[in-house]
C-alpha cells in the first residue's frame, strides 16, 4: 500500500465475506490480493476458547477500490445489514470513522456516499478520483 | 476502535465473557421478560457450549492439573519443580490439543443445529437459554419449549446469523483452531448416527450425549492422570485414548441401546458413568486421582495456599457471570436504592438488611451450570444480596454463590499470575522446545482424527482430495470457489432445524435473504462434491450433512 495513502478499514468480517470483497475488488478491476486482512483475535490466547474470529480489512483509496467496495454492500451487506461502520484514516494518520448507510442495493448511491464521506475529509484526493461524481 | 470484541471461555477457570453484550439493557429486559429475541443469543449458545463441557469430570481434571503446573510455577519455578511441572503441562496441552476442535464443533453444532425434540432430557445449553432469555409465557414443559423454539428459529432465521454459519465454511480446515474441522465432524457424525440411533433425530439429544461421551468419561481422566512416568508415553496414551473413543462411537453395534440408557439414567438424575462404559472401581479410580491433584493443600508449603485457592476454583466452576455493571446503592433503614452507574434506567427498590449508608459496587447476573435457576446480585465490599431472581432459586447455595461473587476480583487477579509464570516458563529453556515437540505431535494426531471424521460421508478414495481442498479454503474450496452454494448449503443446514421438507426449507431460505433459485441451484449441483456428500436427498426432502 502506498505510503501517504487514505485508508478505509471494515471491522467484523467472516472469511467468506472477505473473498467476496476480493471478488468485487476483481470485477472492479482491481487487484484482489491488495486487500490486507487480519484475523482479529481479541483477548482470545491461552486457555481461552472463543467464538469464530472475525477479519480486518484495510484497503486505500482509489477509484477502484471505492467501486468494488460499493460493488460488496451493494451486493451481499445490504443483505444483511442497512449500515456499515468505517473507519477512514489519512495520510497524517488522522481517523474518522462513520456509519455508512446500505439503504439500497444501488452501487452507485453507496459509491456516491463513500466519495461524498471521503470529500469531507478535505485533504488532497488521490489522482484517479478527481472526476468521480458524488451525485 | 470499530473492532467488536470477541466472546470467549476460559478452560481453566470457566469465566466467560460475552462480546458487545449490553449487559443494561439486558437487566431492564430482564425485570418484565417481554417478547424479544436478544442479538447475543449465537454468542451466548457458543460461550454456554463451552462452559458446560469444561464444567465436567475431564474438564475439571484438565483444569486443576493446569492449576498445579501453575503453582509450581510460580512458587517454585521450573528449574526446581521441572519433571513435575513438565509432566503436568504437556498432559494438559494434549488434552486442550486433542480436544480443540470438538469443543468448538460442540459449540458451533449448538448454535446452528441443535433443537429441543421428544427427549425429555435437555441439553444444558438449550436449558440456560431459555433461564436468560426465555419470554414469560408459562411455566409447563410445553410453554418452556415453545419460548425455546422462538428463540432458536428468530436467531437462525436472521440474514446475519447465516452469514456467521457461511462464514464457518469459508475457513481453511486446521486443527488448532478447529472451528471447520470440528464443526464438519461433529455434524459428520451426526449423520452418521442417527441412521444407527433413531432418538438422534432430536439434536438436542445428540449434543448431550456426544458431550458426556468425552467429558464424562471416568477412563480418559484415568488415562490423562496415569501413574505413567514417562511424560511422551503419557501424552501418547490420552491422544489414543481419544481417538479410540471416537471412532468407538461410529463402529459400536449396540450404540442405541447405550444412548437409551444413558437417556434414562439423565432423565432419572442418575450419574451416567456406568452407562458410558466406566465399571464403579475404574469411576471411583478416576476420582481419586483428579482429588490426588490437590493433594498439596494439605500442605505446609508457600504452593498450599494456591492449592486452597484450586479448590475454590474447582466448586465456583459451575458459576458464569452473564453481566457485571458497576452500581450504588442507598440504604435508610433497610430501604435500598440500588443503581446502575453507567445506565440510569436500570434501579431496583428492595427492602434488605444492610447498613445504612452509600455503597459502590456491581450488579452480577449469575447462572450455575446446571441452568435451574439465574440470580441478580448486588456485592459490595463484604456483602453480598439478591436482588433478582429467575427460575429455581430456592436451589441455589447462596453461601456458595455469595462467596463466589465477592472472591472475582481477588480470584481473577490470581489467576492471572499464575497463567502468567506459566507462560514465563513454556517460554524459556527447556520447557520450551518439549512443549513445541509434544504441540506437533499432538496436532499431527488431532488432524488425522478430524480428518477421518470429517470425510465419514465421502468415498473411500476421494478422501484425500477432500482433505487438500478443505485445508487449502474450506468448504468455498471444495464448492469451486461458489460463495452462492457455500450460503446456499449453509442456508439448508439452518433450515433442517425446524423442516427437511423442500418448499419448507426453500421459504424458510428465503427469510434468511437467499433466493429460491440458488437453493435449487444448490440442491441440484451440491449433492456430492469431489466425493464428499454434502446433502440427503428424497423426492421431496433435503439434509444437510455439512
Amino acid at each position: 500500500m502506498a505510503m501517504g495513502s487514505i485508508k478505509l478499514t471494515l471491522s467484523g468480517l467472516t472469511p467468506l465475506e472477505v473473498e467476496d470483497l476480493r471478488a468485487a475488488l476483481a470485477q472492479a478491476g482491481g487487484d484482489p490480493a491488495s486487500l490486507q486482512a487480519t484475523k482479529v483475535r481479541g483477548e482470545v490466547a491461552g486457555a481461552r476458547k472463543g467464538e469464530p474470529f472475525t477479519i480486518m480489512v484495510v484497503l486505500a483509496v482509489s477509484q477502484i477500490a471505492i467501486t468494488g467496495l460499493a460493488l460488496y454492500l451493494a451486493k451481499g451487506r445490504s443483505r444483511t445489514q442497512a449500515k456499515q461502520k468505517i473507519r477512514i484514516t489519512t495520510p497524517d494518520g488522522g481517523e474518522v470513522e462513520y456509519e455508512l448507510e446500505i439503504a439500497s442495493d444501488r452501487e452507485e448511491a453507496i459509491r456516491a456516499d463513500l466519495m461524498e464521506q471521503v470529500e469531507k475529509l478535505r485533504i488532497p484526493t488521490p489522482s484517479g478520483l478527481a472526476g468521480l461524481s458524488t451525485q | 476502535m470499530i473492532a467488536p470484541s470477541r466472546s470467549w471461555t476460559d478452560a481453566i477457570t470457566n469465566a466467560t465473557l460475552l462480546g458487545g453484550f449490553d449487559s443494561a439493557r439486558y437487566l431492564a429486559w430482564f425485570e418484565k421478560r417481554e417478547i424479544d429475541v436478544n442479538a447475543i443469543l449465537p454468542q451466548f449458545l457458543h460461550e454456554w457450549t463451552h462452559h458446560w463441557c469444561f464444567h465436567s469430570l475431564l474438564g475439571n481434571a484438565i483444569a486443576l492439573l493446569t492449576l498445579r503446573a501453575r503453582r509450581n510455577c510460580l512458587v517454585h519455578g521450573p528449574a526446581l519443580r521441572f519433571a513435575i511441572i513438565k509432566n503436568d503441562l504437556l498432559r494438559a496441552q494434549t488434552a486442550e490439543i486433542m480436544l480443540q476442535p470438538f469443543s468448538e464443533g460442540l459449540a458451533l453444532f449448538a448454535e446452528f443445529d441443535a433443537t429441543p425434540g421428544r427427549s425429555s432430557v435437555s441439553s444444558q445449553t438449550m436449558m440456560a437459554a431459555v433461564v436468560c432469555f426465555g419470554f414469560a409465557v408459562g411455566e409447563g414443559r410445553r410453554d418452556v419449549q415453545l419460548s425455546l423454539l422462538a428463540l432458536l428459529q428468530n436467531t437462525r432465521r436472521r440474514p446475519t446469523f447465516l452469514e456467521r454459519k457461511a462464514g464457518i465454511y469459508a475457513h481453511a480446515f486446521e486443527c488448532e483452531e478447529g472451528y471447520l474441522s470440528g464443526y464438519l465432524s461433529v455434524k459428520a457424525l451426526w449423520g452418521a448416527l442417527a441412521l444407527k440411533v433413531p432418538a438422534f433425530e432430536d439434536r438436542d439429544l445428540f449434543l448431550s450425549f456426544l458431550r458426556s461421551w468425552i467429558y464424562d468419561d471416568p477412563n480418559l481422566v484415568r488415562v490423562l492422570l496415569s501413574d505413567e512416568a514417562d511424560e511422551v508415553r503419557a501424552c501418547e496414551a490420552a491422544a489414543h485414548y481419544v481417538v479410540r473413543r471416537l471412532a468407538a462411537l461410529v463402529e459400536r453395534q449396540d450404540l442405541a441401546e447405550t444412548v437409551a440408557l444413558w437417556e434414562a439414567a439423565c432423565a432419572r438424575g442418575e450419574p451416567v458413568e456406568g452407562v458410558l462404559g466406566a465399571t464403579a472401581q475404574q469411576q471411583a479410580d478416576a476420582h481419586e486421582r483428579l482429588v490426588g491433584l490437590l493433594s498439596d493443600a494439605a500442605g505446609d508449603g508457600p504452593e498450599s495456599q494456591f492449592a486452597v485457592h484450586a479448590f475454590m476454583t474447582l466448586q465456583e466452576r459451575k458459576y458464569l457471570t452473564l453481566a457485571s455493571l458497576p452500581a450504588k446503592a442507598q440504604v435508610a433503614s433497610r430501604a435500598v436504592e440500588i443503581v446502575c452507574s453507567s445506565d440510569a434506567g436500570v434501579r431496583y427498590e428492595r427492602t434488605m438488611d444492610l447498613p445504612d449508608g452509600n455503597y459502590e459496587g456491581n450488579l452480577m447476573v449469575v447462572v450455575p451450570s446446571s441452568a435451574r435457576f439465574l440470580l441478580v446480585l448486588f456485592a459490595t465490599g463484604d456483602q453480598c444480596r439478591v436482588v433478582g431472581a429467575f427460575g429455581r432459586e430456592h436451589e441455589a447455595d447462596l453461601k456458595e454463590v455469595t462467596r463466589y461473587a465477592l472472591n472475582q476480583p481477588v480470584s481473577v487477579s490470581v489467576h492471572e499470575d499464575l497463567e502468567q509464570a506459566a507462560d514465563r516458563a513454556v517460554r524459556e529453556g527447556a520447557l520450551a522446545f518439549v512443549h513445541e515437540y509434544n504441540r506437533e505431535n499432538c496436532l499431527r494426531s488431532a488432524e488425522s482424527l478430524y480428518g477421518s471424521l470429517a470425510t465419514l460421508h465421502a468415498d473411500g478414495d476421494a478422501v484425500g482430495g477432500v482433505l487438500e481442498r478443505l485445508r487449502e479454503g474450506g468448504l468455498l474450496k471444495l464448492l469451486d470457489g461458489d460463495a452462492g452454494l457455500v450460503r446456499g448449503l449453509a442456508a439448508i443446514g439452518l433450515a433442517n432445524t425446524l423442516s427437511s421438507d423442500l418448499t419448507t426449507v426453500t421459504g424458510l431460505a428465503e427469510m434468511m435473504g437467499i433466493d429460491r433459485r440458488l437453493i435449487e441451484q444448490t440442491v441440484g449441483s451440491a449433492e456430492v462434491r469431489h466425493g464428499l456428500r454434502l446433502l440427503v436427498r428424497a423426492r421431496d426432502s433435503v439434509i444437510a450433512l455439512a
